[in-house]
């Protein structure tokens, strides 16, 4: 649980940013921590590039294969949260009504490549090709994408496939 | 015959906002002279009480001894009870003399449920309750109070520039006008400190701006900062957007330039002005 109503400045966010990587330090390939905004009525975008921000764009290079989930986002956070990710250019998993979607900068074609994973948990990007029409040269760079955001997960595979993708589960 | 009376021009306007306080500044070079004439003023807006205590630090940092005019006793009162006068008594001395006036309404600063009074910013520390006070008042003026958080975030934001790029130290006030449909509020945050222009010359990744204009029209891009780290920039930006999303108007004045953004005019109209130091920002949305 973010601990606080009301969250100001970019102070705030970097103090609780470091309790977030501190437990990413500890954890290993696959752990989704979850960031619960149930008692957050408002954050300022200081706060919010500080904390959502700089966490986000670290995690794919800093803590591969970890993933950040945000639920509880209210009728304030929501919003703000995606206004502010998108002058970012960043995205994050949101958990709403118990499925997972994408919020932030992202295109409809993310979205339905990252739904189509979700449903399944993990599959092989031929796997998602033929799920969603798509060749697989356009597959693999939509999963590339959200490789790069963080926001799903490869692994080695056995066989002619060499990898399988998940998504946070 | 001629008249002997001396004919007086008056050369402060009506009213003092963010509009008409540069005309004040062109018409008295109140900063240089040590000598803010405000006889005929007879009302301050937020925007207006800001840049005037800017301005008035401004011409104290050039060791004059700082006069303020006020010939008008309802705008004394005013200046009384909206915190201007014992604020800014360590700096000026206002004409005539104010007396115990001065202090009067003391005991009634924070009480005041349509009122931010001028307030000096001087830490983070501050930012908290300030807020929660924000939100307190902005709950009375507005029915939605999500609307209230938006308008508590940008004021974070816009102190936050306050303390960090602005020189550290700044003043801010708020009110509610009006009443039923035509009833707003206008916010108004500024400081003497470097300016936008000069805050943005210690990112070496930015180009040279050439002016504060352009400043101004490349600080509320996103990404643009005095910093390279790449999450900072975002703040004006956001500004923008949730103000005109309300339908009202925004202004960025920094040096010689200030540039206003209207919900009907998104893109803004830029303007060259009289110099002040530092950087002053200023918001109105309507309150219904």
């Amino acid at each position: 649980m973010l601990g606080g109503k009301r969250l100001w400045t970019r102070d705030v966010g970097r103090s609780k940013r470091e309790d977030v990587e501190e437990l990413l330090e500890e954890s290993l390939p696959g752990t989704v921590i979850t960031i619960d905004l149930k008692r957050v009525e408002v954050f300022d975008f200081s706060f919010a590039a500080e904390f959502f921000g700089r966490l986000i764009q670290r995690l794919p290079s800093d803590y591969p294969g970890r993933f950040i989930v945000v639920e509880n986002l209210g009728p304030w956070t929501r919003p703000n949260l995606e206004a502010s990710l998108n002058g970012l250019g960043l995205t994050i998993v949101e958990r709403h009504e118990g499925r997972l979607r994408l919020l932030g900068d992202v295109a409809q074609t993310d979205k339905d490549t990252f739904d189509a994973l979700d449903a399944v948990g993990t599959a092989t990007a031929p796997d998602l090709a033929d799920t969603l029409g798509v060749n697989l040269t356009a597959m693999n760079e939509r999963l590339g994408k959200l490789l790069r955001a963080g926001v799903i997960r490869r692994d080695e595979a056995p066989g002619r496939t060499r990898f399988r993708y998940s998504a946070p589960n | 015959m001629d008249d002997p009376t001396p004919l007086k021009v008056r050369t402060a306007p009506v009213k003092l906002d963010s509009v008409t306080f540069d005309q004040l500044l062109a018409r008295q070079d109140p900063v240089e002279r040590g000598v803010f004439d405000l006889d005929g003023v007879t009302f301050i807006a937020p925007s207006g009480l800001v840049s005037l205590a800017v301005a008035i630090e401004a011409a104290c940092d050039r060791a004059h001894e700082v006069v303020v005019r006020v010939g008008d006793l309802a705008l004394r009162t005013y200046l009384a009870r909206c915190g201007f006068l014992p604020l800014m008594e360590p700096y000026c001395e206002v004409t005539p003399d104010v007396g115990e006036l001065a202090h009067m309404y003391d005991h009634r600063q924070g009480r005041n449920p349509v009122v931010i009074e001028l307030t000096r910013l001087n830490s983070f520390d501050e930012l908290p309750p300030l807020l929660d006070r924000a939100i307190e008042t902005l709950g009375l003026v507005r029915a939605n109070v999500y609307d209230a958080y938006d308008v508590a975030a940008l004021l974070s934001e816009l102190a936050g520039n306050v303390l960090e790029h602005g020189g550290g130290t700044g003043y801010l006030a708020m009110q509610a006008y009006g009443s039923g449909k035509t009833r707003f509020l206008e916010l108004a945050i500024g400081d003497g400190g470097p300016g936008i222009r000069q805050s943005l010359h210690a990112n070496p990744t930015l180009p040279r701006m050439a002016d504060d204009l352009h400043a101004i029209i490349a600080a509320i891009r996103t990404g643009v900062s005095s910093s390279q780290e790449p999450t900072r920039g975002t703040g004006l930006h956001q500004m923008l957007r949730i103000v005109i999303g309300h339908g009202g108007s925004a202004q960025i004045r920094t040096g010689s330039a200030k540039v206003r953004w209207r919900a009907d005019r998104p893109r803004g109209f830029g303007f060259v002005v009289p110099h002040l130091g530092g950087t002053q920002v200023t918001f109105s949305i309507p309150a219904t």
